[in-house]
Formats: C-alpha cells, sequence, structure tokens
C-alpha cells in the first residue's frame, strides 16, 4: 500500500493564489446577497485580495508542490508581482471606466480577479497539466471579459475573434503537448529536463520532440503576439473595454512569455541549435511588423495595439542570450513593459466619453486635462526607450543581452526600429501640446482610484527609470 | 497489428481536419466543432503514446492530462456559445465572414 501515500500538498506553496480565489468568490457572494450596484464592495474586496496576495509573494520558499505540478521559486513569485500589480491597476483603472458605462458590476472584477490566478498559476507550472489549465482559466477569463460590453457590436466581435483565434491557438499548444509527451513519457519539466541529461534519446526519434516543441512554439506565440501569430491583435485590443485590452497587453502577455521561459531556457536549453534560429527570425519579423504598422494607424488603440506587438519582438529577443542574463533582462523589460502599458491603456481608457478614439482627437487634452496629458507623455517616452525612463534600461538590458551573445545584427534592427517608433509615440504628444481641439471632447472626470493607478505607473516608470537597482536586486535572486 | 503510427496517422488526420476545418468553413458553430476535433486529435495522439511507450516507463501522468483537456474543452465550448449567441442578438448572424466591423 505505499504507493498510497498521502501526497504532501503544500498549501502555503499556493498562499496568493488561493488568497485571490478566494476574494473572487466573496465578490460573487457580496454581488449575490447585498446587491452591490456601484461596485464600490467589488472594488475594496479585489484591491484588498490583490495586496495580500502580493505580500504572499514574498513567501517564496523554491519548493515544489503538488506532487511537482506547481514550483514556488524565486523566478514565480517575481513573475506573480506583476501579474499582481498590472491586475491592481487595471482594477482601479476600470472602475471609473466601467461606472462611465453604467457596468460596474462585481463580475467584471471576479473575472478580472480569476484571470490573474490563471497567470499566476501559468508562471508557476512545472508540468504540462497546470501550465494548460493556468493557460485556460486566464484565455477563458479574458474572453469574457472582451465581450463585456454586450450591446456593443465591436466588443462582441472581439471577443468571438479572439476566442476562436484562441481556441485555434490552444489546440495547436495542446497537439505540440501531447508529442512531447510522447517523446519523453512525461508531462512534468524536471523529469523532461532529468530524462534528456540523462542521455536517454527520445521516444521514437528526436523529430518528434523538436515537432512538439514547434507546436508548442506557435501555440504561445498566438497568446504572446508573435508576428506571424499576431493577427488577432489589432481587432481583439481595439474591440474590447480598453482595462481589459491593458490586461491582455501586459498579463496575458508576461504570463505566455513565463511559459516559454520554463519550456525553452529552463527545461530544454540543450536544444538551443533547434528552436534559437526560429526565435531570431520571430523576434525579427515582430519589431519589424509591430512597428511599422504602428506608424500608419490613425486609431489610438489600434496603434498601441501594434506597439505591443511589437515589444513582444523586443521581448523575444531575450530569448536568445540562452543563459540566466536573458531572463534578467526579460523580467526587468516584463516590469517596465506593464507600468507603461497599463498606463498608456488607462489614459486612453478615462480620456474620452467615448470608446475608440482618433489619434487626432487628442489635440489640445494638455490644455483641457493636463494631468491626464502630463502622464500620457511619460508613458509615450518611456515606450519609446528615452533615458531616464523604465523603457530605457529596459530596452538597454535585452539589446546588451543579444549583442553579447552575438547577435549584433538582430539589436540592431532593435535599435533602428525603436528610432522609428520615436515617429508614432511623439505624434501623440504633438497633438495633445501643439495642436488645438477642433471639437470640444468630453472627458471623464478623473474619479480616485483611475488618478490613484496612473501617478502609481508613472511612478513606477520614473522609480525603474531613476533607480533600476531597485528591481535589479531582487531579480539577481532568481538565480 | 495497429501500431503506434496508425494511430498518430489517424491523429494527424484529424488534427489537420480541424485545422483545415477552421480554415474554410464560416459558420462559427462549424468553428467551434472543428476547434474540438482538434484538441481530441491531441488527446488521441497522448493516449497512443501513453500505451505504446516501452516499459519500465510509466506514462500515467498523460492520461490525466487527457482528463484535464476534456474537462478544459467542455467549458471552452459552454464559453464560445454564450459568445456566440450574444453575437447572434446583435447582428442576427454567425457567419463568421459578415463579422468585419473591425477591419481585421
Amino acid at each position: 500500500m505505499n504507493n498510497f501515500a498521502v501526497p504532501i500538498l503544500g498549501i502555503q506553496g499556493i498562499m496568493p493564489e488561493l488568497l485571490l480565489s478566494l476574494a473572487a468568490v466573496l465578490i460573487l457572494l457580496l454581488e449575490m446577497t447585498a446587491g452591490d450596484r456601484e461596485g464600490h464592495g467589488a472594488l475594496s474586496l479585489s484591491v484588498a485580495g490583490l495586496i495580500l496576495a502580493f505580500i504572499a509573494t514574498f513567501g517564496a520558499d523554491g519548493k515544489q508542490v503538488f506532487s511537482s505540478l506547481l514550483v514556488n521559486d524565486n523566478l514565480s513569485a517575481l513573475l506573480d508581482r506583476v501579474f499582481l500589480m498590472a491586475a491592481f491597476l487595471v482594477t482601479l483603472v476600470s472602475r471609473p471606466y466601467l461606472a462611465n458605462y453604467g457596468l460596474a458590476k462585481g463580475e467584471f472584477f471576479v473575472l478580472l480577479l480569476l484571470a490573474t490566478v490563471g497567470m499566476m498559476v501559468m508562471g508557476a507550472a512545472m508540468d504540462f497539466i497546470t501550465m494548460f489549465l493556468g493557460l485556460e482559466m486566464l484565455s477563458l477569463s479574458l474572453y469574457v471579459l472582451a465581450g463585456f460590453f454586450k450591446k456593443d457590436v465591436l466588443s462582441g466581435e472581439a471577443a468571438f475573434k479572439y476566442f476562436i483565434l484562441g481556441a485555434f491557438a490552444t489546440g495547436f499548444l495542446v497537439f505540440g503537448m501531447a508529442f512531447v509527451f510522447g517523446a519523453l513519457g512525461t508531462t512534468n519539466f524536471a523529469a523532461m529536463a532529468h530524462t534528456l541529461s540523462a542521455g536517454s534519446p527520445p521516444f521514437p526519434s528526436v523529430p518528434t520532440l523538436l515537432f512538439g516543441l514547434a507546436l508548442i512554439l506557435a501555440g504561445l506565440g498566438f497568446k504572446i503576439s508573435l508576428v506571424p501569430f499576431h493577427t488577432w491583435v489589432p481587432d481583439v485590443y481595439t474591440g474590447a473595454p480598453t482595462p481589459v485590452t491593458a490586461l491582455i497587453a501586459t498579463g496575458s502577455k508576461a504570463a505566455g512569455f513565463a511559459a516559454l521561459v520554463r519550456i525553452f531556457m529552463i527545461t530544454f536549453p540543450g536544444s538551443f541549435q533547434f528552436w534559437g534560429a526560429a526565435f531570431w527570425w520571430l523576434a525579427l519579423l515582430t519589431m519589424i511588423v509591430g512597428n511599422l504598422f504602428a506608424l500608419v494607424q490613425v486609431e489610438i488603440k489600434r496603434m498601441f495595439a501594434y506597439s505591443s506587438v511589437a515589444n513582444g519582438g523586443y521581448l523575444a529577443m531575450a530569448f536568445l542570450s540562452h543563459s540566466d542574463v536573458g531572463i534578467k533582462a526579460l523580467l526587468f523589460y516584463l516590469f517596465a513593459y506593464t507600468f507603461m502599458t497599463v498606463g498608456v491603456f488607462g489614459v486612453v481608457s478615462l480620456a474620452g466619453r467615448r470608446e475608440r478614439l482618433l489619434i487626432s482627437e487628442y489635440a489640445g487634452l494638455s490644455r483641457e486635462n493636463p494631468f491626464l496629458a502630463a502622464v500620457m507623455s511619460l508613458f509615450l517616452l518611456s515606450l519609446a526607450g528615452m533615458p531616464g525612463t523604465a523603457g530605457f534600461f529596459g530596452k538597454f538590458y535585452l539589446f546588451a543581452g543579444a549583442v553579447r551573445s552575438g547577435y549584433l545584427g538582430l539589436a540592431l534592427v532593435g535599435i533602428l526600429t525603436t528610432i522609428l517608433s520615436f515617429y508614432y509615440y511623439l505624434r501623440v504628444i504633438v497633438y495633445m501640446y501643439m495642436r488645438e481641439s477642433e471639437m470640444p471632447r468630453e472627458a471623464l472626470e478623473l474619479a480616485g482610484s483611475g488618478r490613484t493607478a496612473l501617478v502609481l505607473a508613472a511612478a513606477g516608470v520614473l522609480i525603474l527609470g531613476c533607480f533600476p537597482n531597485l528591481i535589479w536586486i531582487s531579480i539577481e535572486q532568481v538565480f | 497489428m495497429i501500431t503506434l503510427s496508425h494511430y498518430l496517422f489517424l491523429s494527424m488526420i484529424l488534427f489537420a481536419l480541424g485545422v483545415t476545418g477552421l480554415m474554410v468553413r464560416r459558420n462559427a458553430i462549424i468553428l467551434l466543432m472543428s476547434v474540438e476535433l482538434m484538441l481530441n486529435a491531441a488527446n488521441l495522439a497522448v493516449v497512443a503514446f501513453a500505451r505504446f511507450r516501452p516499459a519500465p516507463a510509466s506514462a500515467d501522468n498523460g492520461m490525466v492530462l487527457v482528463f484535464m483537456v476534456m474537462a478544459v474543452a467542455a467549458a471552452e465550448v459552454a464559453i464560445g456559445l454564450a459568445i456566440l449567441l450574444n453575437l447572434y442578438r446583435q447582428r442576427r448572424t454567425v457567419n463568421a465572414d459578415e463579422l468585419n466591423v473591425l477591419k481585421g
């Protein structure tokens, strides 16, 4: 009977996830019983859950829990903090945004929290099973959130496109998992690395393993919108409610990169000769296509959608410096990217009473709302990579890592496309400060939580830009 | 004698059918069915791999993956149908070609 031993569960290992799930359940109960129509209770409960979960991430002990399904190491703790920060800022922005449309309901916050739990499970996954469950928990919540405006035709269409293409990508991912499982006989990452290093050849042959890995890369490539898997991005980013777009652009993308790091850089570093070239091409195409298409957009959300695609290309570059350096640069840029991207989408959420403004409609914003224009300029400069902002150091570490690993050409393309991106980021600033508005635009009055979120994101951008060591210390502890 | 390659061949055909269905069919319900086909092709491959794995390795956790995929696929269809229903209420159509308000 000794193969029926009671497994050591290790509840403390999933404390952040548990706390968030608990908050989600409490919000649902509150919604049902107290009739929290204005969403005040839901907001405070989400904020409390997110802060408690953030504190709980400092309890990482490096142990594997639930029969090695999840790991609670410094990497997952750091990723958790990225996800929680993104969710926290998005939650704060959502309240005034939803109130404007009369839709500040509890279920929005519940779905947001559950999506965050999915991201955290993905970041901590040590097994295909948990990685898949985390990914689906994240994706299913986001599909619903993208279609949250039930009366809005564009929101419904965005949800449908996101769902179909997301499910398509999941199909590729699971098919790839099947073949990697077939080749190595296990779904556990540690066991896979062990099998490979023990020298036992993949079953029935090496191509089985590589075929599986290629499919997994394609499946996850959809989620993090690498070119050519990015076709859904502009439509979904434009159609979804703007705070949801912010979450898709930051948290969901960070979770996809976390899964790629766990699979490719930690479990299969030995196969770099096979997947390295794939990442080289993906990074190159993503940087070029993302930036070129962003250049010609007239709608602000579409422009930021392509800008987010381009940023995915910079992040993908980290996989080529196949060592700790790459992962550290990736983590730093994820922090920086989260602050500035939630920041810009936060401003877009709160700048107008109407969804989907054109870039030219930002003319004169500096006069009507100096605060919004100022923080927007800061986020845009950071996205462009101006020294003194988070974006500068983020890009610097990524490009330096690529150069050090001998990918000078790719780093040069990165720098050139960054220079190109100055044009479309600065254009928004020019409109805000130097053009007069042609028609009066009804701005949202900035409720407390929205302003807090923007101030926090701006502070994050500045602190990371002036004192990158503050975060670099905890990143150094990952390995 | 049915070998692993037979199962894998069948699984590949199912997967290809699913992908083709998603590419060429325009009815959203058929798109949902194609997604299911892709997931079940993967399940078949996992089960076949686990069955034909040479001893001594045990590959039980693959079976767990299959059950998880089945459960999640059910949840996915539920959400997909809800999104579709909402879409139908707005537009009176579930034809993917007519969903072109966003530029694509």
